[in-house]
């Protein structure tokens, strides 16, 4: 096969692990968009980073970049990782602890640069682009969680790549630095002009970075679209699942955020300030027929607007003060005598509230 | 290491442990308190003693370096290569760390001795005697001490995630800098832990080099040959040379452990 | 556990039980074998003469420890319950004695003499002593710690050779193996190493310069049975016991 896309990636990827495991599906995103892969773990995603790269070998299927084929097993033609032009910001980032920051990007440029002498110095203008400097002499294992991200997304840049790969950059970092790292990825990636595949099992992040997501489960292909789209019309669980789940934004600031009704959130990142979108799960709320007493510092009395039963589950709506879904059993819902208009506490634990920057 | 208090052992763990160290402290005791110290000086400034202890020290780090040049190479393969057969190669390799030194050698010399199967050749070749000869040595020494690098740079490649090489190959790098920049220096201390005990080992061989490279002073005769020898007629000396090995390797084993197996 | 922890230790078990199981049968219970020190050279020769002994003797076990006069010695010196010592040298069977461990005294029981030894057909075409002092050929004796490295050296020095040696052995079959093996051209080594070995010829040294070893044998005081081992040292110095050494190339004392 070769792509229909000229001008970025296409890719139809059937691989076939030992474990048993099959991936396909077809992927294909233009020069200057991003598209994320979303899926939960064991989908497939990162076998797909890897087959994009050139690590893992396609069964069955292509994979053409700005019209350059780069796999395709009919006609036995392999590209090798090493000349593919490809960047990438590995889930772990994997940045080599032997070798400091300017040791890292250095690294990437060495294989287009001409001497390792032009490399080091291309190395230092990167760091100076990234802000970097201060850490050129600094071992890996220094690294904050969030300068570790900036020094692999300058070493996946730096080489001049035709495809950016960027798997879960935000998911292994506080709250804090997502903030940090999710302005210095739009900022960046603004910047480059070719197609970039994210790999997120995060719907927010999928939601803040991409424009296009398509969504993988058990290998296969399940849902492609708008984040919009996806989040509105859900067609698999998977996607019911995340389309459910509550979504806020607010202004945070001391361990709380204001989401502009009803009481502020306790949530249980105090470094969190400023602009943020907030996903609660609704498995996350709980309801009780009074004031309830324990660990859980968001409660409020609320009053239920609308139950709708699916199967042996209740997905329980509330609007005022906040706009929230629960998620109850049947049994429970009918050993409370839930109805609409019924009167009860809701209740959030704070460690059950994630907190992305908007 | 982590600051504070060390942790306590389990209880049952301490006997043991106790026993083992008197295992290995109470025969060096016995070598200390047996020796001619009145003597020390004349017995080692002799000829016997410098000799085979320079002897020793060129051939066992010849072999170490020997031992890394091929060990680790095979060790990549058998890591890293699926072929058929590999569990017996990977035995074959392995062989000498069980087998009777003295059979070792004595294999080696129908191999590589002047009359052996590849050694015919060489001497016909290139008149390239082997056994009775330095090389000789070294080559007996790299036979019995290479397996332990194997085994030490083979689990570390296994345990060595192989994401770093996958990256470093989409950064651009082809398989030869990957492995020069990337997995050599990342199994650094393994190799450098696998060295220094091929290197200790090779130090305290006997058996191979006696059968296969033979035993003259000056040329051939390593300290664990000249102990051996000066056992059968003075063992006042061959406890002085024995004392020798012991300082010259527990001084090199202590200067290095910082290095090499963290702080302690 | 883990997997790998556990089929290891069950590995290490079957080993363990295959070891039991492959036991020798300890024979009559409450009998201790009459344990003879042969020196190395001896080896082959004292055990025909233990089954020669145990055939006339029925009931007695002998069993016999070959190694290094020396290392028998230093055995011995140490307490090892031996009931005999038959030495390949005066000298090492001398500190026995001096230091009181002998319960009887030292016999001279055989002799044996230097004898070049080459590989089966001679490569390197050796005639005789003089060769020894040939750059070009590999020659091997033994240490000159050793008794059969002591008489080599004699020997070549009453022939007045400068030898060019390429290696000193620590014992008799350390070099007698090279020779077999072809690794070596020429050694020094007993008559009745030559004897005993079909991969190696021999080549007679001249009397004038030969060096005469003499076999001494004795009862141990830490024998566990001075009589009956007093009767093994008098089945080796009978006719019968004499002509099975003479077998293996010793000389009658």
């Amino acid at each position: 096969m070769v792509g229909a896309i000229v001008s970025g990636l296409s890719a139809q990827l059937h691989v076939e692990r030992p474990s048993g495991f099959v991936l396909d599906i077809a992927l294909e995103a233009e020069a200057g968009t991003t598209v994320a892969l979303l899926g939960p773990n064991g989908a497939g995603k990162s076998t797909s980073l890897w087959a994009l790269a050139g690590v893992i070998a396609l069964a069955g299927g292509g994979i053409s970049l700005d019209g350059r084929v780069l796999d395709d097993p009919a006609s036995g033609v392999f590209v090798p990782p090493e000349d593919r032009r490809i960047g990438a910001l590995f889930q772990d980032v994997l940045l080599f602890p032997h070798l400091d920051v300017a040791g890292n990007v250095a690294f990437a440029l060495r294989a287009r640069a001409s001497s390792q002498r032009a490399a080091d110095r291309e190395a230092h203008e990167w760091l100076d682009r990234f802000e970097l400097s201060d850490l050129a002499a600094m071992r890996p294992a220094e690294l904050s969680g969030g300068q570790a991200q900036r020094v692999g997304l300058a070493r996946a840049l730096a080489a001049g790549p035709d495809l950016l790969l960027l798997d879960e950059p935000l998911s292994a970092l506080d709250v804090g630095s997502r903030a940090r790292v999710r302005r210095m990825l739009a900022e960046h990636l603004s910047g480059f002009a070719g197609p970039r595949i994210l790999i997120t099992h995060d719907p927010a992040e999928a939601a803040l970075l991409a424009d296009r997501v398509v969504v993988v489960e058990a290998g296969t292909v399940t849902q492609t679209g708008t984040p919009e789209q996806i989040l509105r019309a859900p067609r698999t669980a998977y996607t019911a699942d995340l389309a459910g789940l509550n979504l806020l934004t607010g202004a945070a600031g001391g361990g709380m955020i204001d989401v502009g009704a009803g009481p502020g959130l306790q949530v249980a990142d105090r470094s969190v300030a400023g602009e943020v979108l907030v996903t609660i799960h609704p498995r996350a709320v709980s309801i009780h027929p009074s004031r309830p007493t324990g660990s859980a510092r968001n409660t409020w009395p609320s009053t239920i607007t609308s139950i709708e039963t699916l199967g042996n589950l209740c997905r329980v709506q509330f609007e005022h003060p906040i706009p929230l879904t629960a998620e109850i059993t049947v049994e429970a819902q009918r050993s409370l005598g839930l109805e609409p208009g019924t009167r009860v506490w809701v209740a959030i634990k704070a460690t059950e509230i994630e907190v992305l920057p908007g | 290491m982590t600051r504070g208090r060390s942790p306590r052992p389990p209880s049952a763990l301490i006997p043991f442990a106790v026993f083992g160290v008197l295992l290995f402290s109470v025969p060096l005791i016995g070598l200390l308190v047996r020796a001619p110290w009145s003597r020390l000086g004349t017995v080692l400034s002799g000829p016997v003693v410098t000799q085979a202890l320079r002897l020793s020290l060129i051939s066992s780090v010849a072999a170490a370096l020997i031992a890394a040049a091929i060990g680790v190479p095979m060790a990549w393969i058998l890591a890293r290569v699926e072929f058929p057969g590999r569990a017996l190669v990977r035995g074959l390799v392995m062989l000498p760390m069980v087998l009777p030194p003295v059979v070792g050698g004595t294999a080696l010399l129908y191999a590589f001795g002047r009359r052996g199967l590849v050694g015919e050749a060489l001497y016909q070749a290139t008149g390239i005697v082997l056994p009775f000869s330095l090389w000789g040595v070294v080559l007996a020494n790299v036979f019995i001490a290479t397996p332990f690098l194997v085994l030490t740079v083979e689990g570390a490649l296994r345990n060595l995630d192989p994401r770093y090489e996958s990256a470093a190959a989409v950064m651009g790098a082809g398989r030869w800098r990957v492995f020069r920049r990337v997995t050599l220096p990342m199994i650094g201390p393994s190799l450098a832990a696998g060295a220094l005990l091929a290197w200790a080992r090779a130090l305290g061989e006997f058996g191979a080099t006696i059968t296969f490279a033979g035993s003259l002073q000056g040329r051939t005769q390593t300290m664990p040959l000249a102990v051996f020898v000066a056992l059968e007629q003075d063992r006042d000396v061959a406890i002085a040379l024995s004392l020798v090995l012991v300082a010259v390797s527990l001084a090199v084993l202590v200067a290095l452990r910082n290095r090499w197996w963290g702080p302690s | 556990m883990h997997g790998p922890t556990r089929s290891a230790i069950a590995v290490l078990g079957a080993l363990l039980v295959t070891a039991a199981a492959c036991t020798d049968d300890p024979g009559a219970p409450g009998s201790q074998p009459l344990l003879v020190f042969a020196a190395g050279s001896l080896s082959a020769a004292f055990e025909e003469l233990g089954a020669a002994y145990e055939a006339a003797h029925p009931g007695v076990d002998v069993q016999v420890s070959s190694a290094a006069s020396s290392f028998l010695r230093e055995q011995i010196l140490e307490g090892a319950p031996a009931d005999v010592y038959a030495s390949a040298d005066p000298e090492n069977m001398e500190q026995v004695t001096e230091a009181g461990m002998a319960r009887t005294d030292p016999v001279v029981f055989v002799r044996n003499v230097m004898e070049i030894a080459v590989p089966a057909g001679n490569p390197g075409r050796v005639t005789g002593l003089a060769d020894f002092a040939d750059p070009n050929l590999l020659i091997g004796l033994c240490a000159p710690q050793v008794p059969c490295g002591i008489f080599g050296r004699a020997v070549l020095e009453a022939a007045g050779i400068e030898a060019s040696i390429d290696t000193s052995e620590p014992n008799v079959l350390f070099l007698i193996t090279k020779i077999e093996a072809g690794e070596l051209d020429a050694g020094l080594v007993y008559a009745t190493d030559v004897a005993s070995s079909e991969l190696v010829e021999g080549i007679a040294i001249p009397p004038e310069w030969n060096v005469e070893a003499e076999y001494p044998i004795a009862v141990l005081t830490g024998a566990a049975h001075p009589d009956e081992a007093a009767a093994f040292v008098a089945f080796v110095l009978s006719d019968s016991g004499r002509s099975i050494l003479t077998g293996y190339g010793f000389l009658a004392p």
